[in-house]
């Protein structure tokens, strides 16, 4: 990958990395940091990436450096202990997204993960495997598990159907 | 053992979970009969019961198993993965044409499917990283500031103001050779030692310094200052001369010469007269800069520098070009 190549990579993707950070870490520095760091090392090893690979580099490299973070903090709970509350919302200011991006935070990481790669992203399962050093089967599997999580968090809002 | 104050929980111990001997069960009692304070609820004390800490998930095994959707039968058990897949866009005709003829039969289930429909994310566009500046690289970049800190040294360089009152300014088109010292020993008033100094014969840099020697060819290099001091100046020890100037005859042929030639070297003088620092000892400090400068440009570009030491003084040297510049400090 050239300097021109890299530098059309963060044109390209650093927004995409800074949701994708920004989703699993609910918090900007965080987020920008980690969108830093994630360019700062691909930037080492440019000359070495191919440009057909770099998005999926980056991703991978993001995610990393989130499960490092996410380790560290220990900020995720599970989906099974949170109070469904979206009734209030529902009823007022009803909002189909913003329910079901608060259902993503109850998400367990590698759910959530999957899930952001597979709906922001629209990356195969193949490249999700890829990017979380899982098989493209257990890709599919924590899929089916968020969109079951993320149906039962809509299941009692009558207003969406 | 006689039970007090620092050993009577062990033996406490013991006495609830009914290990204590009755001698010491008695003596513990009396113990605790003459300190109330220490008597303890005696109702059974709290344990771990390995059975009740592991509470496993009904569903724990489920969780386990990596199984991903297979083209099973659609039924009560199978008709969340069929919609998921749906959603997902992994069945094939035959298998959408299947699970519509059972949503048909089953009507309650069209709620499930639409609430699978919605469970999708759209990006939140609006979200974007403001630092993409940050980010890029430019390897060009790092010439501009370095080609302008190299330009603007050499600048304050040039306009460096003479600060030092005792010195005088001389010009000189070219080095006064040592052969022509009993030409210019004569000593001009001091009302005219603002007067330029100049030499009679033109530069010819591809000269070296030991071609001087000889009677007919002039000196290079304008460290030869220096040599006007040491040759053509009477010696300071000898007479506090203040400075030497040429014959008035000898200043309109130079005049002349001043006109065809644009390498002029300055330097100042002062009324003592210090072993100045040879040229080939000073150094370039900046050496890749000057060197890249003056590639840049097609010039030569040169810069010097030296500090006193003992009896030597410090000097400075600077040629851009065709243009030299020197100032002596003392």
């Amino acid at each position: 990958m050239t300097e021109k190549e890299y530098n059309s990579t963060v044109d390209a993707y650093s927004d995409s990395i800074f949701r994708f950070a920004l989703k699993h870490l609910k918090n900007e520095m965080t987020a920008q940091d980690v969108v830093q760091e994630t360019y700062t090392k691909i930037w080492v090893k440019h000359t070495t990436i191919s440009f057909d690979k770099a998005k999926s580099y980056l991703f991978k490299t993001a995610y990393n450096l989130i499960i490092d973070w996410v380790t560290k903090e220990k900020r995720y709970g599970d989906f099974e202990k949170v109070e469904h509350t979206v009734h209030a919302l529902a009823s007022t200011n009803f909002d189909l997204q913003k329910i079901l991006h608060q259902a993503l935070d109850k998400l367990p990481l590698i759910q959530k993960t999957v899930v952001l790669l597979r709906d922001y992203e629209g990356y195969s399962y193949t490249e999700i495997a890829e990017i979380t050093q899982l098989n493209e089967s257990q890709v599919k599997v924590y899929i089916f598990r968020a969109r079951k999580a993320l149906k039962e968090y809509l299941v009692d809002i009558e207003l969406v159907v | 053992m006689e039970i007090n104050e620092s050993n009577y929980e062990v033996h406490y111990l013991d006495y609830l979970e009914g290990n204590l001997a009755d001698e010491q069960s008695v003596q513990l009692l009396a113990f605790l009969a003459q300190h109330p304070d220490l008597r303890i609820d005696e109702s059974p004390l709290p344990a771990l019961d390995p059975e009740a800490t592991i509470t496993l998930a009904e569903n724990y095994k489920d969780q386990l198993k990596q199984v991903f959707f297979q083209s099973e039968e659609i039924n009560d058990h199978t008709i969340s993965q069929f919609l998921i897949a749906e959603t997902e866009g992994l069945l094939s005709v035959s298998q959408q044409v299947e699970l519509q003829f059972y949503l048909d039969q089953r009507p309650e289930l069209l709620r499930e499917q639409k609430l699978y429909t919605l469970a999708h994310l759209t990006p939140c566009t609006h979200t974007t990283y403001d630092h993409k500046h940050q980010l890029r690289k430019n390897s060009t970049r790092y010439f501009i500031p370095l080609f302008a800190a190299a330009a603007s040294i050499v600048l304050v360089i040039l306009l460096l103001p003479t600060t030092n009152q005792k010195n005088t300014i001389v010009k000189h088109i070219s080095p006064v050779k040592t052969t022509q010292k009993n030409e210019i020993k004569k000593k001009i008033p001091s009302v005219n030692k603002d007067k330029y100094i100049q030499s009679p014969y033109p530069q010819q840099t591809t000269e070296t310094r030991e071609d001087t020697s000889e009677t007919t060819k002039p000196s290079p290099a304008p460290i030869l200052f220096q040599e006007i001091q040491l040759t053509a100046l009477p010696s300071p020890e000898a007479e506090k001369s203040e400075t030497v100037y040429l014959e008035e005859k000898q200043l309109k042929k130079e005049d002349s010469l001043l006109s065809q030639t644009s390498e002029i070297t300055v330097a100042h003088v002062s009324n003592d007269y210090p072993i100045a620092r040879e040229f080939s000892s000073m150094n370039n400090p900046i050496a890749p800069i000057t060197n890249r400068i003056s590639r840049a440009i097609n010039r030569e570009i040169d810069f010097r520098t030296a500090k006193p030491q003992n009896n030597q003084s410090g000097g400075l040297y600077v040629k851009i070009g065709k243009i030299s510049f020197s100032q002596r400090q003392y």
